[in-house]
C-alpha cells in the first residue's frame, strides 16, 4: 500500500471502523515509519472528525410534543369526520337505485360495515374504499336493468325523485 | 436505540396516542438532532421535527414490517431535513445564523468547558455549511448517530460506494477549510 491508498483509508474505513483489524494494523505500522501519512491522520483528526465526535447532542424541546399531539389528534378527528362524509355519500347514492331489491342491498352493506367501523372504531382507507366500492356496484346492477329503455320523461322525474329525497335525507346527516 | 415493539406500531396506527407517544419518545432525539445537523438551526429543525412525525403518523398504517422500523423513520427524517434544507436555500433566506451555539449556553456562568463547548458549536455550524446537501447528509448520519456505512446506504437509498466517496469528499473539503484557517501545511 502507498501513501495515498492509505490516506485514502484514513479519510474513510479506517477513521470509521469500517476495514478488518488486519488492514488497520497494517495502516498502524505503515504510520510508525511515514511522517507525512502522521500528519495527514493528525490533520484529519483535527479539522474533519473531532468537531463532529465534541457535537453536542440537544434533547427536543418539550413544547414539540405537545405541537406534535396536537397535529396528531387534528389528524385523527379529520379521519372520523371523513368516513362520516363518505357513509353519507354513499347513502346517497342508495336513494338512486330504483329496484327496492338492490336499494336494500346496498343498504346492507352500508350498515354491516359503518357496525365493523363502529366497533373496531378504527378508521381504514379499506373499509370506506370497499363500502364505496359495494353501493356502486350495486347502484351499477340497477342501471344495467333498466338500461335499453332510456326514456327521458322518466329520466327527469327520477331526478326530481332524488333531488326530493336526497333534500329529505340530507337532514340526517348535515 | 431500540427496535419499537410491533404491537405499540398497530396501537399507534389505530389511534392510540399513547402508543405514538411512546415511538415520540424512542425517536424524537434522533430527528431532532440529525434535523438540527442537515438545516443547521433550530427553528427549520423544530418544524422538520413535527413534519417527520406526522408523516410516520399518517403512513403507520402502511408500514408493513419487512424492513425495519428504525430504518423506515430515518428514512423519513433525513429526507424531510434534506427537502426542507433545499427548500430554504432555494428561498435564498440563507439562515446560517448558527443559533445552536447561541443555544448552548445563554448564562453568564459560562465555566470553561461551556466555553469550549460553545465554540465547537460555532465550529460545527460553519464546517457544515462548507458541505454539500449531499456530503452533509452522509456526514451527519455518521458522525452525529453513528450509523455504518452500510445503515447509511439503506438510509438514503444509495449506493454503499456512493457513501464512502461522499464522506471522503465531505473530509476532504473540511480539512481544506481547516487548511485556509488554521494555516498548517499538510
Ligand atoms: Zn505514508
Amino acid at each position: 500500500m502507498n501513501c495515498k491508498n492509505i490516506q485514502e483509508l484514513i479519510l474513510t474505513g479506517y477513521s470509521d471502523g469500517e476495514i478488518t483489524p488486519e488492514l488497520a494494523k497494517q495502516i498502524d505500522e505503515h504510520l510508525k515509519i511515514c511522517p507525512g501519512c502522521r500528519k495527514f491522520k493528525e490533520a484529519v483528526e483535527e479539522t474533519a472528525l473531532s468537531p463532529f465526535r465534541n457535537a453536542q447532542r440537544f434533547a427536543p424541546p418539550d413544547a414539540l410534543w405537545e405541537k406534535v399531539r396536537e397535529a396528531v389528534v387534528y389528524e385523527k378527528n379529520r379521519d372520523t369526520d371523513g368516513i362520516f362524509l363518505r357513509l353519507r355519500d354513499a347513502l346517497r347514492v342508495i336513494f338512486n337505485i330504483r329496484k327496492p331489491v338492490l336499494a336494500f342491498a346496498a343498504a346492507a352493506v352500508v350498515i354491516l360495515v359503518t357496525t365493523l367501523f363502529m366497533r373496531t372504531h378504527y378508521y381504514n382507507e379499506e373499509i370506506a374504499g370497499y363500502l364505496e366500492d359495494q353501493v356502486e356496484f350495486i347502484a351499477y346492477l340497477d342501471t344495467d336493468v333498466s338500461s335499453g329503455s332510456t326514456d327521458y320523461m322518466n329520466l327527469d322525474v327520477k331526478i326530481e325523485d332524488i333531488l326530493s329525497q336526497r333534500n329529505f335525507y340530507a337532514h340526517l346527516f348535515v | 436505540m431500540e427496535n419499537i415493539p410491533r404491537d405499540t406500531i398497530e396501537r399507534a396506527s389505530n389511534g392510540d396516542i399513547g402508543a405514538f407517544e411512546e415511538i415520540y419518545t424512542s425517536y424524537s432525539g434522533f430527528v431532532y438532532n440529525v434535523a438540527l445537523r442537515i438545516v443547521n438551526n433550530t427553528s427549520d429543525a423544530e418544524e422538520v421535527t413535527q413534519d417527520v412525525f406526522m408523516k410516520i403518523y399518517k403512513s403507520l398504517r402502511n408500514f408493513r414490517f419487512e424492513s425495519s422500523f428504525k430504518t423506515w423513520v430515518y428514512r423519513i427524517t433525513a429526507n424531510t431535513a434534506i427537502n426542507t434544507y433545499k427548500k430554504i436555500s432555494k428561498e435564498s433566506k440563507h439562515r446560517g445564523d448558527y443559533d445552536i451555539a447561541l443555544k448552548t449556553h445563554a448564562a453568564d456562568d459560562k465555566t470553561e468547558e461551556c466555553f469550549k463547548k460553545e465554540e465547537n458549536e460555532k465550529l460545527l455550524g460553519y464546517l457544515l455549511d462548507k458541505l454539500s446537501i449531499k456530503q452533509r447528509s452522509c456526514i451527519v448520519l455518521r458522525e452525529v448517530e453513528g450509523l455504518s456505512y452500510e445503515e447509511i446506504s439503506k438510509v438514503l437509498g444509495i449506493n454503499i460506494n456512493t457513501v464512502r466517496s461522499r464522506i471522503k469528499r465531505a473530509r476532504l473539503a473540511l480539512l481544506a477549510y481547516g487548511k485556509e484557517v488554521v494555516g498548517y501545511e499538510l
